[in-house]
Formats: structure tokens, sequence, C-alpha cells
């Protein structure tokens, strides 16, 4: 990969999530206008964007942001107030160069299109505001009577990069230019450091810039220019006083030579340390700015620190390692093995040792995939904000719980799930205002989105204060479409399995969001395949909420250990409740419930459903005299698991069984025992319907 | 007087099931094991024997005899697992395959294969690339792609959509 392959790779991660970033602080914005912190961030990340995809020759993109940044700016300023249009727009133009940059930016009619609105916009936000702002002219620039946002200030720029600024990939000079968007500028390159030419090094600076502009922009617009280098250079910039009895012409030459001629004569002088007679010049507000500025600095800084506390690391590369490690804790559990066989006192410490260790490696490479799922909930705001504006209902998002720390492959998975479960609830669970006051409810609705831990899983739940969901209309719909008969009697449960049926929408009426009867259906398979379960609970008029539990990591398990035949099984250990001796587990009772043969075991006073691992997994030996039972949870139900023998614990690392297999139900992967024998891993959360639509079908036949 | 070339070469790896020996692309073959034990992967067809452990990697291995509609065969000494890279798919991935032994690596002259004969022939007649003269009889060449994608593939999705036909009916049942 060449150079500027990798600059344009790493501008476009670098943007998207600088983009992802931006849509969280526009919606605060909105929230809470008056934030400055807040637009503050806004305006930075803008601006970064637009630093950036200049650099990266990214030239469309480089112009639009530039002129968002524009409006922006003015906006931090308080020339134009932060409307509601602007966050619209701003928005806007944020999908946008997330196009573009997507596309690499091609620009299709539809999208220039859409730049032009937004440039539209931008070249004049905000009418109210702007007609309170009259365009300023060259006159009223000049005269000491004009507003402050039109008063023309000039500043005197020293501006001295580090003679190691090109390493850092900057260009003062770039840098210089880019003044002169600003206003009208006077520059002089100071050549007087510049070493003998058998002492210069081609690849440092020597040079450093005087300038002095005129701009009707803040001394932090002047800032802002420097944004980049300002820890790589001395800068300083002072605001001066300009007399307007003399000719701006005159000035800048007389301040400009009388700088020169103190640059000559303090060659040792630092600039930061500015000397008396210009603190005098200086303007009160300049000063008085100066600390606060300071501040800001810093924490600017601060800021950058912690961004540099973290690596970017290809997920790649991080794949690689959690493999390795994981073939670690393979060979780990072999030298267990052997040591034990081996009876080596010596051995047995160094095998001890060695697994101590080795859980900890597991545990923090397993950590590294590990990303909180808030970057995902704050992605749901937009989505809400969008959609419940388009429906006309009034949603307040709340979210919890968003640095409960995921699997990112397993977040990643998710995303899609999520966002349809928001999008029902936005358009069936919520009503439109005038039905939610009419049924005493506050206008606004409110959609919470939390996420927490629970042993090994983490369990994600969605719940909206809408209308709920009527049972009597899913069992109506269900029994129209033939999916129960109309005498069978359902818990609540049940019903709201229903749910899940492909097929099923209770929906009056299709809409562009949803209502087609896909989805639940999806989004239940979308989370089996990530070994997790989701389930719906509802009470009408009140509230729905939809219950995600998903597995911390995709890569590496707790299992306990089962053998059926000469072959071995795991069983996820979270799902097991406790396991038993089938003797132990009184007589096997069968019962007649609806024309079809129910096992059940007693087992703390309930009857527990088992099944026969060996029926299941289509073994034809005989059953061993004594068998276990591996008594499952899933949610609120049980089952038991008939198998020949529970090894015990076993730390799992999960094989994806691959394309071969892609079709094969009722595993969720394989993976290598210490011994070097494959085991299957089981999907609990499938095996019961599996096994009931074999034993229906052998009750068939 | 030296054979005149007037194809391209290829290698071939030549192995015997049954009385017939067939050939695949050295390019195909990852590597040749002997026979290893197999873990059984229930509810998969006959031919699929399970999958073997390749220095950690869980690789699946089929029985080409019983993939090819012949008797399973015991296993001696000379049986062997040739290791392929198979596309599955547009996906590389490796597959096992058990046969009865592994002869030798030659090389064949594109220009002597001749196209497989419509009859006469035990196999499927999409999985042969193409027949040739071999020592006192024929070599077939096989195409492993073929063998182990299409079909295979078709068999599975078949006895997945049973399941999940089934899947259908489960929420009448649970309850």
């Amino acid at each position: 990969m060449s150079t500027n392959d990798l600059i344009v790779k790493a501008f476009i991660n670098e943007t998207s999530e600088m983009l992802s970033e931006l849509e969280g602080f526009l919606l605060d914005l909105e929230d809470n206008p008056e934030d400055k912190e807040t637009l503050n961030a806004v305006f930075r990340v803008m601006h970064t964007v637009k630093g950036s995809s200049g650099m990266a020759g990214f030239e469309v993109i480089y112009k639009f942001a530039h002129q968002v940044e524009e409006t922006l700016d003015n906006v931090r300023k308080g020339v134009v107030s932060f409307s509601e249009a602007v966050a619209n727009k701003t928005l806007e133009a944020r999908d946008i160069i997330l196009e573009l940059i997507h596309n690499g930016e091609e620009v299709t009619p539809d999208l220039q299109a859409k730049m032009d609105a937004v440039h539209d916009f931008f070249s004049n936000p905000g009418d109210s505001s702007q007609s309170a702002q009259p365009a300023p002219t060259q006159s009223e620039n000049k005269s000491e009577t004009a507003p402050v946002g039109n008063k023309l200030n000039r500043f005197e720029i020293d501006f001295r990069p580090n003679p190691g600024i090109f390493l850092s990939g900057s260009d003062p000079l770039h840098l210089v230019h880019e003044l002169e968007l600003l206003g009208s500028v006077v520059v002089k390159a100071k050549m007087d450091n510049v070493p003998p030419l058998n002492h210069l090094k081609a690849e440092q600076n020597y040079v450093y810039w005087h300038c002095i502009l005129d701009t009707e922009k803040q001394i932090s617009a002047v800032k802002d220019v420097f944004i980049f280098v300002e820890s790589d250079s001395t800068l300083e910039i002072k605001e001066v006083q300009i007399d307007t009895a003399v000719q701006a012409s005159v000035s800048e030459v007389a301040v400009s030579s009388q700088q020169e001629a103190k640059s000559v004569e303090q060659p040792e002088v630092k600039a930061a340390a500015p000397a008396e007679g210009e603190v005098v010049e200086a303007k009160d507000v300049a000063q008085a700015k100066e600390p606060s500025d300071q501040v800001n600095s810093d924490d600017k800084k601060k800021a950058a620190n912690t961004i540099g506390d973290i690596i970017r690391v290809d997920a790649d590369k991080l794949d690689k390692f959690v493999d390795l490690v994981g073939e670690l804790v393979t060979i780990q559990a072999q030298l267990e093995q052997t040591s034990r066989k081996v009876n080596d006192l010596e051995l047995e410490n160094i095998s001890e040792n060695f697994q101590r260790l080795m859980e900890e490696l597991r545990d923090s490479a397993l950590g590294l995939r590990m990303v909180p799922i808030g970057s995902t909930f704050s992605k749901f705001r937009r989505i809400v904000r969008d959609i419940s504006n388009q429906l006309g209902k009034k949603v307040s998002f709340e979210t919890e719980g968003g640095d409960t720390e995921l699997d990112k492959t397993v977040i990643d998975r998710l995303n899609d799930s999520l966002v349809h479960i928001i999008r029902n609830s936005l358009d069936h669970g919520i009503e439109v205002p005038e039905q939610r006051l009419a049924s005493s409810k506050p206008e606004e609705a409110k959609l919470t989105i939390s996420a927490r831990h629970a042993g090994g899983d983490v369990v994600i739940e969605i719940r909206d204060d809408g209308k709920g969901i009527s049972k009597k209309r899913v069992l109506e719909k269900a029994i129209s479409q033939g999916l129960v008969s109309a005498d069978e009697k359902l818990s609540d449960d049940d019903i709201f399995k229903l749910l899940f049926v492909n097929g099923l929408s209770t929906a009056q009426e299709v809409s562009r969001i949803s209502g087609r009867g896909v989805g639940m259906d999806v989004v239940k398979k979308q989370i089996e395949d990530l070994s997790g379960t989701v389930s719906i609970y509802s009470e009408e008029g009140k509230y729905t909420k939809t219950i995600l539990t998903i597995p911390l990591t995709l890569a590496i398990i707790d299992g306990l250990l089962v053998k059926i035949d000469k072959d071995f099984y795991v069983v996820p250990l979270s799902s097991v409740e406790s396991c038993l001796e089938k003797a132990d587990a009184l007589k096997t009772v069968k019962t007649e419930d609806d024309n079809k043969v129910r096992k059940l075991v007693h087992y703390r006073g309930h009857f527990l459903p088992y099944i026969p691992m060996r029926d299941f997994l289509e073994y034809d030996t005989p059953a061993p005299k004594r068998e276990q039972i591996v008594v499952i949870q899933m949610e609120n139900n049980f089952y038991g698991m008939v198998v020949d023998e529970v090894i015990g614990d076993h730390q799992t690392v999960i094989k994806n069984l691959g394309k071969a297999f892609k079709n094969l139900k009722g595993f969720s992967g394989a993976t290598i025992l210490g011994n070097g024998q494959i085991a299957l891993i089981l999907n609990v959360g499938l095996i019961p319907h599996l096994y009931e639509k074999l034993s229906k079908k052998a009750g068939n036949e | 007087m030296e054979k005149e070339i007037k194809g391209i070469v290829e290698q071939y790896l030549t192995f015997v099931l049954d009385s017939e020996t067939y050939a695949v692309s050295v390019h195909k073959v990852r590597e040749v094991l002997e026979m290893v034990p197999i873990t059984r992967v229930p509810k998969m067809p006959q031919f699929m024997k399970g999958v073997l452990n390749l220095r950690g990697n869980v690789v699946p291995v089929i029985d080409l005899r019983l993939k090819f509609g012949l008797e399973e065969a015991e296993k001696t000494v000379d049986t062997s697992i040739i290791i392929l890279e198979v596309e599955i798919d547009g996906d590389m991935i490796l597959v096992g395959a058990i046969t009865d032994s592994v002869q030798e690596v030659i090389e064949l002259d594109s220009d002597t294969i001749e196209p497989a004969p419509t009859i006469g022939v035990e196999i499927n007649n999409n999985f042969i690339d193409g027949m040739c003269q071999y020592k006192e009889g024929f070599l077939i060449l096989l195409n492993i792609d073929s063998v182990l994608s299409v079909e295979e593939v078709n068999i599975l999705s078949a006895k997945s959509e049973m399941l999940s036909a089934a899947a259908e009916n489960d929420n009448k049942e649970t309850k």
C-alpha cells in the first residue's frame, strides 16, 4: 500500500469516527443550545474535517466543510443564533460529507442537489438573524462606530515553528497562506535563523514569519488557523489598535519594519514573552481574553493527550492475537493434563502458574476487543430524532449503561436488530401527542435503551411508554393466519412469542418505517446467531419492552464438557443451572399432552422436560446405565439434557465450523480439547426447537 | 527421443478409490495426512465424516468413497486424508478427503487429457475435468471444487430447509 493510500485510509477512518461524534454533539446542542463547550466541539470537529480532507486531497469535502465551518464559527461568535434549522442543515452536511468520503468524492446529481441546498442555506443562514446583521461594507469597516462583529481587527502574528515541524507532516507555509482567507495580510518571512549552508539540514525549518492581518474575525479565528501546530511552535498573536488617522498601508509598513528591527536586535528573546512596549500596545480586551484562552488551549492539550493514549489497531491484528491466545489456552490445557499424568510436583507447580497467567492473559486479550456500547447508542439518537419528527411524535430518548462493554463484533452485529426494535417502538408503540394526552399520559413519550451485565451476558432492554401490544389482536391475527387454533389457551409469554413468527404484523397499515410483518423474526434469528435470546413484554396502554440477552464475547467462553458415547460436547456454562444424576431425578414421567409425549423428570418440586441427547445427536449405541442430566436455563425456562457423563469445566476457545457447515443448526462452533480431540459446542437455545421437530417427525412416521 | 510436449504441463497428485485411479491438481492440495481421529458431526449427510484437528484448525472431512456412491471401506495403513483447498461460495476453505491410498505426483501434458466420456463412468460427470491414459489403465482428473461445492451445498440446504420449516411450527408447539 502506498503512503498516499495509507493517508486516505487513515483519513476515512478518522473522519468517519469524527462525524459520528459530531452527530452526538449536534443532538446534544439541540437539547441545550447554550452549551458553549459543545458548540466549540462541533466547530472543532468541522475544522479538523476540513483540515484533514485538504491534506488527504479530498478537495470537494474541503470546500464544502469550509463553508459549514464558517457558519458554525459565526454561531460560535453569536453572530448567528443556533436554531433548529442550523442543526438540521449541519446534520445534513454531515451526512453529505460521510457519503462523499465513502464514494470517493463522486458527486452524483442527487448529491449535488443536496449540497447545493446546504450551500444555499449556509451562505445565508437563519434569515431572521441575518436581517439584524446588515452586510458590512467597506466604509463601515473603517468607521469606529461599526458594530463589534464587523469591526476590522488588526493582529500581529509572530509565528515561529519548531525546526522539526516538517516531521509532523505540517507545512507552515500552508498555514500562513490560510491567513489570507481571513482578510488582508502582509507577511514577512524572517531568515535570520537560517544557518550557513554547511550547517543547514534540509529537513528542518529555520524560517519564521511575521504577519499583520486585518480581518473582521476575532482572535479565536486566527488562533484556529494554528490549532494543529500550537504545541510545536512559538506563536504569538496580538491585537493592535488601528489608528484610523494613519493609512492602513503606511501603518503596516511601519509596524512591520519596527518589528523587524526588534527581531534583529534581540534574536534571543522568545516571542512568547512579549516585550514591554508590545503589552502597552495590546488592546485591553485582548489582554482580558488571554487567560481564558490559555485555559482553553490547556484543555485542548489535555484532550489531545487523552487521545494520544489510545492506539488504533487493525481489527485483523487483534483477531490474530486473540486467536493465538486461544491456541495458548489449548496448549495450556494439554500441559495441565500431561503434568497430572506424570505426577511430578515440580511440573505441576509450573503448570499451575502457567494456568493462572494464562487466565489473566486470556481475560486481557478478550478485554482488548471490548468496546462500550455507548457509541452505538448515540447513533440511535439521530434515528429517534429523525423518525419521530417524521411521524410527528414527541419522544425523549434516554440511554443507560452506555459504558457497558461488549465484544466489538457482537456490537456490530447487534446494530441492525436494535435499529429495527427502535423503529418498531417509534412507529407502533408510541402514540401521537394528541392520543397520549387523551389517555392522560405526558405529551412527550419516553424511549429508553439500557445495557447492563448479568453474569457472562449483557442484557439490553429497549422500553417505551407507548400503547403497548394488544394481546387480543395478536391472538386474533395468529388465529386468522392459522398459526394457532381458536380454542388454544396461550399464556402471555406464548402470545408475545407469536410476534417473532414470520408474517405476523398487527400494524393496521403498512408505513414506510415498518409494519410488513417481516422483521421481528429476522431480529430473533440475528440474536440467535449471536447465541443470544430475545423476548418481548408488554402491558396494553402502558409499555412495551424488548429484552435482548447477548453473550459477552464470541471468542472464548467458559464451558461445561460432557461426554456422549466417545464424543465430547461443550455446553456454555452460563446457561447451566445444575447437574444431576438421572437416577436421582425420581422416575421419568410421561404425560399425554395434546397427543404429544412429553418426557419429564422431577426436579426441585417441578416437572422438568428433558431431551435425551443420544436421540437428538443420532447415536445408535446403547446408553450407559448411569446417565446424567444437565439442567439448562433459558431466561425463565428450564430443560434437562441427558448426557452419558459430565466431565467438568472447560475453557472453550470457540472455532467457527466454517462454511461447510453453515446450514448446520444446533451447534455454535467447535473447540479443541487438551488431547487434540475436537468437541462441538451445543447451541442450547436452539436445541429444544430442533428436538421437538425431530420427535414430531418421528411421531408422524 | 524425448516425448514432444505440445500443451501446458501441470502436476497432479494421484490417489486410488476402489479400483480406479484419480488425480487432482497439486495446486489444490495443501498436504496429505495419515488417517487421524475424526470427530463426528451429527445431522450431516453420511459422506460428511466430521471434523479433524489440523494444528488447531477445525477442518471438515468427507469420505470420497461415500460421496461417489461406493461402499465405505475398512481403514488400512494406506488410508490417507488429502487436505484440499476448495472454493465454496467464493471463499477458500480447507477440506479433508478420505481416500484408499495416495500414489504419487505426476506431470501431465494438457494435450493428452481428453474430455470425459458421457457413459461408462461410475461417478457424476460434473465432477470430472477429463481423463487420460495412465500406466495400463485410465486416470480420472477430478474437479474438486464441483465435487465439494454445488452438490454438497444443495444437500445441506435441503436438509436445513426441512429443519427451518419445522422451526416455524415451533411456536405452535412451545406452550
